[in-house]
């Protein structure tokens, strides 16, 4: 699952209308829009806001239906800019954020290539003007608390801040429109590129399907172990799984060759060590 | 043919981090210079990123970033139980580099770091200096190349020349540096010194293709060590870990042959011969960072590390150990847990 985040709802509607997500009822804290792959929410302005809103939003989430390594987490948003050489409208990835307030940096790994600039934000607790400006790159009000949050759930490289240069330290101009237009002319490519890294992830699949999974626990009741044994077994049968590429045939077979039954715990330690070594010959 | 993914993924050290001070060090520049398209982040010390939480090993493996700091403290460390000594009294380890630009599956750095990003500590001399204070007390035993293979780094950080240089100068000092790489290169452009030993760990091509990747075929190994020991470099030999796989005889055996045929046992040193061991922290991580046969096999616990057990253990060694001997004399053969 991609997990969306922006500030604003003018920052959202652009990506809402193009992955036509639809607003989720279920949440009454935040305003949530989703498909079957992508979950925006509107975290709210500020460091702290969109923080609280992001904990509360992912701890809910991840009640539901867990987080997991390969889900990615996505802030996409306006920032200003404190140089004149790049462009209002140009998109960059942060490659270190720094909380403005507390001086703590975080940095999201990047591991994907892509065609966006890359920068160092710096996460202010209001809105910045000019002179403040020389203190930062880009600058906004959501990254390092949404970081802070984030990374409670998700792994460093599956974290990404997506800005949009809206000015030079005059806020003043950017009006909910202006953001619109800013990042409607460039949600496309900012999502494209997103969802093909979504799918790249390394997944920790388990190596036992839900049979085996049954199989492994009527098999440790059979041999009536300890549960340090327990722990050693499932060891073995994973062991012998990636060896043989199936763990259910020998352990049956083994059983079944041997005759074995097994009327206490001490008789099956003993049978267990037997059938250890039959896997590791 | 690349996958997708792959190719999706950004080069080897795309992003460079750099500790505030260690960009005054001529091994930063020379590293940055090696890399001048990488994206370059100042960071405050190496494990604000080295060492942050919810960092992924696998997937930075494929696409790792190079942190350059400054090493300020264990400079060097007392030689670790689970290592061959060779029989030296003083035996101590340095790092300049954590973790490794080849990807063993058996390798203990996935159990040692949450990360699989690359630290390269730019401030050699300061280790120099470390050095030089031990060796007023007794001689001094050193591996330079334990957390890392410090050789396949050569080209851009230039570490192994001066620990060569530095050795040079030193009698009462020994360095070992563990390697398998095979850039012959690389090694003639590092000075020649008596107490600079190439220490190259073997194995065969059925267990480089299955599980040392990004590492040179044995061939290429036995090579580079043929044209060490034709300068007149000493060299060792390690096969270590040796790995409890099917016909397991069949495919040492072979690789016994084809080094022995090229390279002569008077050139080599030493030979070090040991099983696959283990400390059980890092095998548990190593468990969770892969899905591996070689890691997932139950070993035994014996000693506080994990082993083969005591059978298996026999086994290979015996295999092993007899084969040896027909090639080399026993004085010069070292076994771990002798
Ligand atoms: S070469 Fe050595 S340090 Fe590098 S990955 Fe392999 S075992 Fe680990």
């Amino acid at each position: 699952m991609i997990y969306m985040a922006c500030a604003l709802y003018c920052e959202a509607e652009s990506l809402i209308n193009l992955l036509n997500l639809k607003k989720d009822k279920e949440f009454n804290r935040v305003q949530v829009f989703s498909n079957e792959n992508v979950t925006l929410f509107i975290a709210g302005v500020g460091v702290l806001a969109s923080a609280i809103s992001a904990s509360d939003f992912f701890a809910c989430i991840d009640c539901k239906n867990p987080i997991t390594d390969w889900d990615i987490f996505v802030n996409i948003g306006v920032c200003g800019c404190a140089k004149y050489t790049e462009n209002i409208g140009d998109i960059f990835i942060c490659n270190k954020i720094t909380d403005g307030t507390s001086g703590k940096t975080y940095y999201p790994d990047i591991i994907y290539r892509h065609t966006f600039k890359e920068g160092e934000l710096v996460s202010f607790p209001h809105i910045i003007d000019k002179a403040f400006s020389e203190k930062a790159f880009l600058y906004d009000m959501e990254a390092s608390g949404l970081y802070v949050s984030a990374s409670r759930f998700f792994k460093v490289h599956n974290m990404f801040f997506i800005k949009i240069v809206s000015d030079y330290g005059v806020p003043e101009g950017v009006t909910p429109e202006k953001i619109k237009s800013l990042i409607a002319a460039r949600s496309e490519s900012i999502c494209e590129w997103i969802l093909k890294i979504s799918k790249y992830g390394v997944k920790k699949d388990c190596i036992f399907t839900e049979e085996e999974k049954a199989y492994i626990e009527q098999n440790l009741a059979f041999f009536k172990l300890s549960e340090t044994m327990k722990y050693e077994a499932r060891q073995l049968y994973t062991y012998c799984k990636l060896k043989k590429g199936e763990f259910k045939e020998t352990v049956t077979g083994f059983i079944e060759k041997n005759g074995i039954k097994v009327s206490s715990r001490k008789e099956g330690k003993v049978r267990f060590e037997e059938l250890r070594r039959a896997i590791i010959e | 043919m690349r996958s997708l993914e792959e190719q999706s993924l950004n080069k080897f050290f795309s992003h460079i981090y750099i500790e505030k001070g260690a960009e005054a060090y001529p091994e930063t520049q020379r590293i940055i210079n090696f890399f001048p398209d990488s994206n370059k982040v100042e960071i405050s010390h190496y494990k604000d990123v080295f060492c942050r939480k919810g960092q992924s090993w696998a997937a930075q493996k494929r696409s790792p970033s190079l942190i350059l700091a400054v090493k300020r403290d264990n400079l060097i460390y007392p030689g670790a139980a689970v290592c061959q000594s060779f029989g030296e009294e003083h035996f101590f380890y340095t790092s300049s580099i954590m973790n490794c630009f080849y990807d063993c599956e058996y390798c203990y750095l996935q159990g040692m770091y949450s990360s699989g990003n690359m630290v390269i500590f730019v401030n050699t001399e300061d280790i120099f200096r470390e050095v030089d204070r031990l060796l007023l007390k007794h001689p001094v035993y050193l591996c330079i190349s334990y957390d890392t293979d410090l050789l396949a780094a050569e080209r851009f950080t230039g570490i192994v020349s001066k620990w060569a240089g530095f050795a040079l100068q030193r009698r009462e000092l020994k360095v070992e540096l563990r390697t398998k790489n095979a850039d012959i290169k690389s090694i003639k452009n590092i000075c020649k010194a008596d107490n600079f030993i190439f220490a190259w760990t073997m194995s065969p091509d059925e267990i480089i293709k299955k599980y040392e990747h990004g590492t040179p075929p044995l061939k290429a190994r036995v090579e580079a060590a043929k044209a060490a020991a034709a300068e007149k470099r000493k060299i060792r030999l390690c096969f270590d870990p040796l790995l409890y796989i099917k016909d397991f005889e069949k495919y040492y055996g072979n690789m016994f042959d084809i080094i022995f045929r090229e390279i002569s046992a008077d050139d080599v040193e030493g030979i070090s011969v040991g099983t696959f061991r283990i400390s059980p922290s890092y095998l548990k991580n190593m468990r969770k960072q892969r899905l591996c046969e070689l890691t997932a096999f139950p070993f035994a616990l014996i000693d506080g590390v994990y082993n083969y057990d005591r059978e298996i253990n026999a086994k290979i060694l015996d295999f092993a150990l007899n084969r040896l001997k027909g090639y080399i004399s026993k004085e010069k053969i070292f076994t771990w847990g002798d």
